[in-house]
């Protein structure tokens, strides 16, 4: 169920990013997903969301894969670093990591880029966080909310 | 428990190294075209979902259009009156000018210069790039220019089996060797960060006039005459080597339905 859950928004969100808008919101949900499942599960994630971008978007695949990669394990060195998993922390990475997407493959950042990105940030956090607590096993969980 | 969190990120460490070569060596197998099977048993079923998603957008954005048209869309509907009538009149004096054009060619046993071969598309997406449903397998090569109406939308960047990519004129990457239709005057036209287009590298000798139209001019493989925009603003400077012109786009690029792509080249 949990990856159900995980991967139809996915799915979804990487057409929307190709024919509705081009906000990366694949990424934050990506992100939100190293936040609360283990590394290997994350980086997984990451790999299989970049190329389907890659296809869809059509870039020279494993484009996106590798941006993915790397902002993944970022985030996943972060956390580390920080032995938190907090939105506080959460935040200011996915933001950063947003800004970074757009400079590479759009080549422009705007305010309301930053804007979208820090209140979606919190919307797709808290979505991932409920399929988390409501379909995992207790012993799968990193979370401190 | 820290030696199994460690455990745990060096094993996240080694899948973050071992996906990373795979995205590599993708990247190398698609930058030789190897992959074109794999992405067109994806473009499959992806490209008729993005179409309709597209045409799905492109409506709920028209049945929203109300909310901008109520505050300026009196004035605006004027304005449009009034060049609706002033172009009707330089239609009729081009129709003229075409049929004796079409009877001296005849004379003389020329056949006209402006002949395309043209493939119909239908737009399926637009994030950076406007997304068009035929690719390689429709003929589509990059570097192809695709029009609206006789008007330049941009320039293929990336094909795949049954898709391509388009790079449109206000693309920061986009350069378009340009010239004005009434002074001739050549320069570049390059993308500003967002919906704006420049016409740069303007000698100061060349005269630029507003409202000027701009097409391209034939060169960096792009065929000649293709209308692109027109000059809103001018800017010139004597202590400048350069002088530069605002231009406007005369498509809405995120409302285009169809495109035709020149297959000329």
């Amino acid at each position: 169920m949990t990856t159900l859950l995980i991967f139809l928004p996915i799915l979804l969100f990487a057409f929307s990013e190709s024919t509705i808008f081009s906000f990366p919101v694949t990424l934050l949900f990506i992100l939100s997903w190293a936040g609360v499942t283990s590394g290997r599960s994350s980086i997984l994630t990451a790999f299989f969301a970049g190329i389907l971008i890659d296809l869809l978007t059509i870039r020279t695949l494993g484009t996106t894969a590798l941006v993915f990669l790397g902002l993944t394990f970022l985030l996943l060195l972060y956390q580390k670093k920080f032995t938190s998993t907090h939105l506080t922390f959460f935040l200011p990475a996915a933001v950063l990591s947003v800004i970074l997407y757009q400079l590479i493959f759009f080549k422009k950042i705007e305010l309301w880029i930053i804007v979208t990105a820090f209140i979606l940030a919190i919307i797709v956090r808290f979505y991932v966080v409920q399929v988390f607590l409501r379909f995992s096993k207790p012993d799968q969980m990193k979370l401190e909310i | 428990m820290d030696s199994m969190t460690s455990r745990s990120f060096s094993s996240s460490a080694i899948y973050f190294v071992f996906l990373s070569l795979i995205s590599l060596g993708l990247f190398f197998l698609d930058s030789q075209r190897l992959l074109v099977s794999v992405r067109g048993a994806f473009d499959t079923i992806s490209v008729p979902s993005k179409g309709v998603m597209y045409s799905f957008k492109k409506r709920l954005d028209d049945a929203f259009s109300f909310l901008t048209f109520w505050k300026n869309g009196t004035v605006k509907l004027r304005f449009l009156e009034q060049r609706v009538a002033e172009l009707t009149v330089d239609s009729e004096k081009l129709a003229a000018l075409e049929r004796e054009n079409t009877a001296l060619r005849d004379q003389i046993g020329v056949t006209s210069p402006n002949t395309y071969t043209l493939i119909l598309a239908q737009t399926i997406g637009f994030d950076r790039y406007l997304f068009i449903n035929r690719g390689v397998a429709d003929g589509v090569k990059k570097g192809m220019a695709v029009l609206s109406k006789d008007i330049f939308v941009g320039t293929v960047i990336n094909t795949s089996w049954r898709s391509s990519s388009v790079i449109l004129p206000t693309d920061p990457d986009s350069k378009i060797p340009v010239q004005m239709v009434k002074t001739g005057a050549k320069g570049i036209l390059l993308g500003q960060f967002g919906s704006s287009i420049m016409m740069d590298k303007v000698v100061q000798s060349e005269e630029l006039t507003l409202g000027d139209t701009v097409v391209t001019s034939g060169e960096g493989n792009l065929p000649r005459g293709f209308v692109v925009g027109t000059v809103e603003k001018v800017y010139k400077q004597e202590t400048e080597l350069f002088q530069k012109a605002e231009v406007k786009a005369l498509l809405n690029f995120g409302h285009i339905e169809y495109v035709f792509v020149d297959a000329t080249l």
